[in-house]
């Protein structure tokens, strides 16, 4: 089974993406998560290594941030099926460079998100 | 003999006629035209002192005088004499007392029996040269005293042993608030605020907390030597305020603190709502029904939200720099 997951606080941004997704015709319909916690308490019950998951993780979220969730989740998910897309209205290099650090994390995305970006992750979404 | 041609101007306090015309007889025979001013009672040379200047040579002084004499005509004459070596005149039997008038300050003493023009006239070149040399002491010592007193650093010093202060200059009484004699009953701890230190040791310069009189903590850029003071081991300290400039570099960290903030909010709050902008104006394009017209207007506000982020980006650069530069 494949998963399409939005983990965002920003209603706006998640109608933005969710807009672009199906323009750019991913099957899945995403599951959004308004915070970190709420995912890592998804995941620390749903998530099973056969299944293949496809995350946006925006960084900056009250309760428990992107980071945060990272780290929590490091232990519970395997990176190889959990692909994380970064993606934040943050430009700085500073968490760009942070987001090496996570073997998850695919990519790093400042927001808008664009079509090509979206659909060279749907190649590798599809390709699964 | 050739006669000492110099011009000598002398004071002379002598009510016994004789004993002056004696006196003048002696200095003719050696001082070729000496300047001769003559007074008979204490209360006439008084009369006199807003003439004596410093280019005086000596004050003779008879020491029984009608109106006055002694330990009490040594003190007034003393008042007015503008440091003028005083030399006393006197008899076989106050000897003892002109002895103990030295201690007093009288530059020399002639006994009138003795008194013959050698004497007298080698007692006049001998206290003119020492009160030369006394008066270059007198300049040095207050230079000393200048230089410590004027000093603009606060300088205390206190003794080792009773670690209370034993002087301390004008600066250090304005910085720390004591009078200086109410200096001289505290111990060196009474302005040191909760520091641990070796009050012996020498200190070469170390930043340190001191407590004024009223209360207020201060940092001072603190040194320190030990000393000889009047005979006892002691140690100079010279503290330099420095609360001023340690509150000022605060300052500054706090404000480069508060730049640091805005160059987040730039880059994480203010990112967020243009971010939204791009998005939206990127889904209009791409729409369909989108008709031609709208679609220019969009990309107008589109380039428009590029150009602001543009702007923001500059703003992160430069908000790096200063956190490279730290």
């Amino acid at each position: 089974m494949k998963h399409l997951f939005i983990i965002d606080d920003d209603a706006v941004s998640v109608l933005i993406l969710k807009k672009m997704l199906s323009n750019a015709d991913f099957l899945e319909t995403p599951m959004v998560f308004y915070n970190g916690n709420e995912a890592l308490n998804f995941f620390s019950k749903n998530y099973t290594s056969v299944d293949t998951y496809c995350v946006f993780l925006d960084i900056n979220m009250p309760v428990m941030n992107g980071w945060e969730f990272l780290d929590n989740i490091q232990t519970t998910i395997h990176p190889n099926n959990f692909m994380v897309y970064l993606l934040t209205s943050s430009t700085s290099e500073y968490e760009k460079s942070k987001s090496n650090d996570y073997h998850c994390i695919k990519k790093f995305i400042s927001k808008p998100i664009s079509k090509e970006i979206l659909n060279e992750i749907k190649e590798v979404f599809n390709s699964i | 003999m050739l006669k000492d041609k110099k011009n000598y101007k002398l004071i002379v306090v002598e009510d016994n006629i004789g004993d002056f015309i004696l006196f003048e007889e002696y200095l003719n025979e050696k001082i070729e035209n000496p300047t001769l001013f003559h007074f008979e009672r204490f209360k006439d040379l008084n009369d006199f002192q807003d003439k004596i200047t410093p280019d005086f040579d000596i004050i003779f002084l008879d020491l029984s005088l009608p109106d006055k004499n002694g330990l009490d005509l040594i003190i007034e004459v003393q008042k007015i004499s503008k440091q003028i070596p005083i030399i006393v005149l006197t008899g076989y039997s106050d000897e003892s007392f002109a002895t103990t008038s030295l201690a007093l300050g009288i530059s020399d003493y002639l006994l009138k029996d003795d008194l013959n023009s050698t004497t007298l006239y080698k007692s006049i070149i001998y206290n003119i040269e020492r009160n030369k040399n006394l008066v270059k002491i007198r300049e040095s010592e207050q230079l000393y005293s200048d230089l410590f007193q004027l000093s603009p650093l606060p300088i205390c010093v206190y003794d080792i042993e009773t670690l209370l202060f034993i002087d301390v200059n004008e600066a250090a009484v304005n910085l720390y608030g004591h009078s200086h004699s109410e200096f001289l009953n505290l111990k060196v701890d009474d302005i040191f605020h909760d520091e641990e230190i070796d009050k012996t040791e020498e200190i070469a310069s170390k930043i340190m907390t001191h407590k004024k009189k009223n209360g207020e903590i201060i940092f001072v850029d603190s040194r320190s030597n030990t000393i000889t003071f009047n005979g006892k081991k002691a140690k100079i300290i010279l503290s330099n305020d420095i609360t001023k400039s340690l509150n000022h570099i605060r300052e500054i960290e706090l404000q480069n603190q508060k730049l640091k903030e805005i160059a987040w909010k730039q880059s994480h709050i203010v990112r967020v709502p243009l971010s939204q902008i791009l998005g939206l104006t990127q889904l209009i394009l791409d729409d369909k029904e989108t008709t031609q017209e709208t679609k220019e207007l969009i990309i107008i506000l589109n380039n428009s939200a590029k150009e602001l982020d543009k702007i923001i980006q500059e703003i992160i650069t430069k908000s790096k720099e200063i956190s490279l530069n730290e």
